[in-house]
């Protein structure tokens, strides 16, 4: 399938797709907040499952469908249209699973993340390590049989009612800092992980401070081999910042249509006119982008450092669209009336922080897809 | 559909082209200039991808050839009937290349005004195609002008046109998405020339004992740059597909969107390209401005981003307001 998403061999899916999200899409708006949204979204989940639109291009053998990646573009696509929810976003740690995992880890993790029975998180960032990731400090003793974790995580979604942790740990403090990391499969019922939610600017708590102390972990819940955590993370980022799951500008368009219905109903001036147009130019761009480079995409291959291209150029369009909705709803949501105007702005400052910083994107543009120096 | 192994072919051509400094006689005799024309009329019968394709690599150069007006003329002309445009076409066939006649404002074609692209058409006359009122013309350009662009030709058009033809409101708006759509790659590949010498010159140029590439603030500065780049390039091959799919609602509308967003980002990137040069981007030996110049002109031919918005806003977001 090289059209890209118009692709007319998709038409039949996309129709099927239409059809059910018709009927099934959920029609009371996502609520605002932390435990309220996550189950809303659980429920949105496993109908999604139901519906067999889960795991569409992740191997049968593990739940899924078998198809191209770009029906999961088309699947976001279509959502995005219908103005449902997001599909969950189970591809960056699954895919890191799949691609990295035992054949006994993909069967027994699998099934259940892509059907929402069993919920992850993702123990990544930490409050000494960011943008510089390698730099964590978790660690993780062997111990016999099993691993002692002790070491703190940030900005973890969902940890406060996961049931999983992709875990990021420092295993061998002697090896340089990239080749120190191992990722393990960590049960959050464990005794000695703490979750404490940190507020964001929005007011949600969709992330987490988490705190591990003297946690035991089984040694075969290592993913690939000890040391292989670094790769593990840069495939889970690389699907992260890849088309298919960035691709979501359908939801830009849905969100700029009502924009202009608004502008219609209540007349707007000349200069917000022409905000809505330039907003306009950058959802196309974004989609035609979004189009080619699905097009380019070589299924199955882990996504390379294009994906911070398109990655940079989502940010643009969302924080562009939220700027221009603050613009045209002027007064309101800053007198109490339009919050989900506010927060979904506020929430938007986070496109250019979250998955690797608009900063990082840059460096890596730069340094690998430009083959500039590297800087010091 | 796109054929990767007929882009790289003609992509092959075009590097060639623009490594050996080519002239119009050259491009003419691969066929290049009547690329687009039907099979049947002696063309090629290449699509608005291949010509937004070629377009994109001669600007690279830039190459001072005549391309963009020769393939926006025997567009206008193909769509349009009687039986001058024949003997027109055919002269183009046979390797002549003609400019394109617009309005002074640059914004439109028309039948005088300016004749665009009469650089390298050799000795005598320039032949130039033009439109007004459902009429296909020809002229021969008359007094050259000092245009901004060092590689493409501009004169004034006064007077002496010849009616050679008739085309519909329908043709004309075709024609005039195609012309978005050439002028859009035309932009593409002049920012991707620019970016990519800048950023050459920034591994060599070294400052506090390092190359200046090396320093995250030139880094951001040209990485910005390249998904500038890349979006334009893929907003403009999004508009060829739909112009060669016959898709006329979404190559009109595409076509807006593709020169809005390249005449915008067209100046943007070769403005940064100047300033990654530093005190050299400014001296008439550095070719950064090259670039600059071919992009403030392409970026006018028929509306820039401000023009381009509020048709946009008029015509699609708020159609039925009116205006």
């Amino acid at each position: 399938v090289t059209g890209g998403l118009d692709d007319p061999r998709l038409a039949e899916f996309r129709n099927e797709l239409r059809a059910w999200l018709a009927e099934h899409a959920p029609r009371e708006p996502v609520p605002l907040h932390g435990e309220e949204r996550a189950r809303y979204g659980a429920v949105w989940h496993r109908s999604l499952h139901q519906g067999g639109w889960m795991g569409l291009s992740w191997p049968e053998a593990y739940g899924g469908r078998g198809f191209p990646a770009v029906y999961e573009a088309v699947l976001n696509d279509e959502i995005g249209r219908a103005g449902a929810p997001a599909a969950p976003h189970v591809g960056f740690l699954g895919r890191a699973l799949l691609h990295h995992g035992t054949e006994g880890q993909r069967r027994r993790f699998l099934p259940s993340l892509l059907s929402g029975e069993e919920v992850w998180c993702q123990g990544f960032s930490e409050p000494g390590a960011g943008s510089d990731l390698a730099a964590l400090s978790t660690r993780a003793v062997l111990l016999g049989d099993h691993y002692l974790v002790n070491g703190q995580k940030i900005w973890t979604s969902d940890a406060a009612w996961a049931d999983w942790c992709l875990l990021l740990v420092r295993t061998d403090p002697d090896a340089p800092k990239h080749r120190g990391i191992s990722a393990l499969v960590v049960d959050m019922a464990t005794p000695g992980i703490e979750v404490r939610p940190i507020v964001q600017i929005n007011g949600d708590t969709e992330f987490n401070e988490v705190f591990f102390t003297d946690v035991a972990v089984p040694v075969d819940a290592v993913v690939g081999a000890p040391g292989d955590g670094w790769r593990i993370a840069m495939t889970t980022v690389g699907y992260e910042r890849g088309p298919a799951d960035v691709g979501f500008s359908s939801r830009y368009a849905r969100l700029l249509a009502e924009l202009v219905a608004l502008a219609r109903a209540n007349g707007v001036d000349e200069q917000q006119r022409l905000a809505l147009a330039r907003a306009h130019v950058q959802v196309e761009v974004l989609r035609a982008h979004v189009n080619r480079s699905l097009a380019r995409r070589d299924d199955g291959a882990v996504p390379g450092p294009e994906g911070s291209v398109d990655k940079l150029l989502s940010t643009r369009t969302e924080q562009l669209l939220h700027h221009t909705a603050m613009d045209l709803f002027g007064a309101a949501p800053l007198t109490g009336d339009g919050a989900e105007v506010l927060s979904a702005y506020l929430y938007s400052r986070a496109a250019s922080i979250a998955g690797g910083t608009s900063q990082i994107q840059r460096t890596i543009v730069a340094e690998r897809l430009m083959g500039m120096p590297r800087s010091g | 559909v796109a054929s990767a192994p007929q882009d790289e072919l003609i992509v092959g051509a075009c590097r060639r082209f623009v490594d050996h400094g080519a002239e119009w006689a050259d491009v003419a005799d691969a066929g290049f200039g009547v690329l687009g024309l039907d099979a049947a009329r002696g063309g090629g019968g290449a699509g608005a991808r291949e010509v937004a394709l070629v377009a994109e690599e001669l600007a690279r150069g830039p190459l001072p050839v005549p391309f963009v007006g020769t393939a926006l003329a025997v567009d206008l002309l193909a769509r349009a009937d009687g039986g001058d445009v024949t003997e027109v076409l055919a002269a183009l066939v046979g390797g002549r290349p003609s400019a394109i006649i617009v309005e002074r404002t640059l914004g439109r074609v028309a039948a005088t005004g300016i004749a665009v692209d009469t650089a390298g058409a050799g000795d005598g006359e320039v032949l130039a195609v033009g439109c007004r009122d459902g009429e296909v013309v020809v002229a021969f350009a008359g007094d050259p002008l000092e245009g901004v662009d060092l590689t493409r030709g501009l004169a004034a058009v006064t007077g002496g046109i010849e009616s050679v033809g008739r085309i519909d409101d329908r043709e004309l708006a075709n024609w005039t998405s195609f012309a978005r759509t050439v002028l859009s790659a035309d932009l593409v590949g002049t920012m991707q020339a620019a970016l990519e010498a800048a950023v050459a010159h920034a591994g060599d140029r070294e400052q506090f004992g390092r190359p200046v590439g090396s320093f995250q603030a030139v880094q951001q500065l040209c990485a910005d740059q390249l998904v500038t780049v890349e979006a334009a390039r893929s907003i403009t091959r999004a508009a060829a597909d739909a112009i060669d799919r016959s898709a006329t609602a979404d190559a009109e509308e595409l076509s807006l969107v593709a020169k809005a967003y390249c005449s915008e980002a067209g100046r943007d990137v070769t403005e940064a390209a100047i300033q990654v040069w530093g005190g050299i981007g400014m001296t008439w030996e550095c070719p950064a401005h090259r670039w600059l110049r071919r992009a403030l002109l392409a970026r006018q031919l028929f509306g820039d981003e401000s023009t381009l918005l509020r048709t946009l806003a008029d015509g699609h977001l708020f159609a039925e307001m009116g205006s």
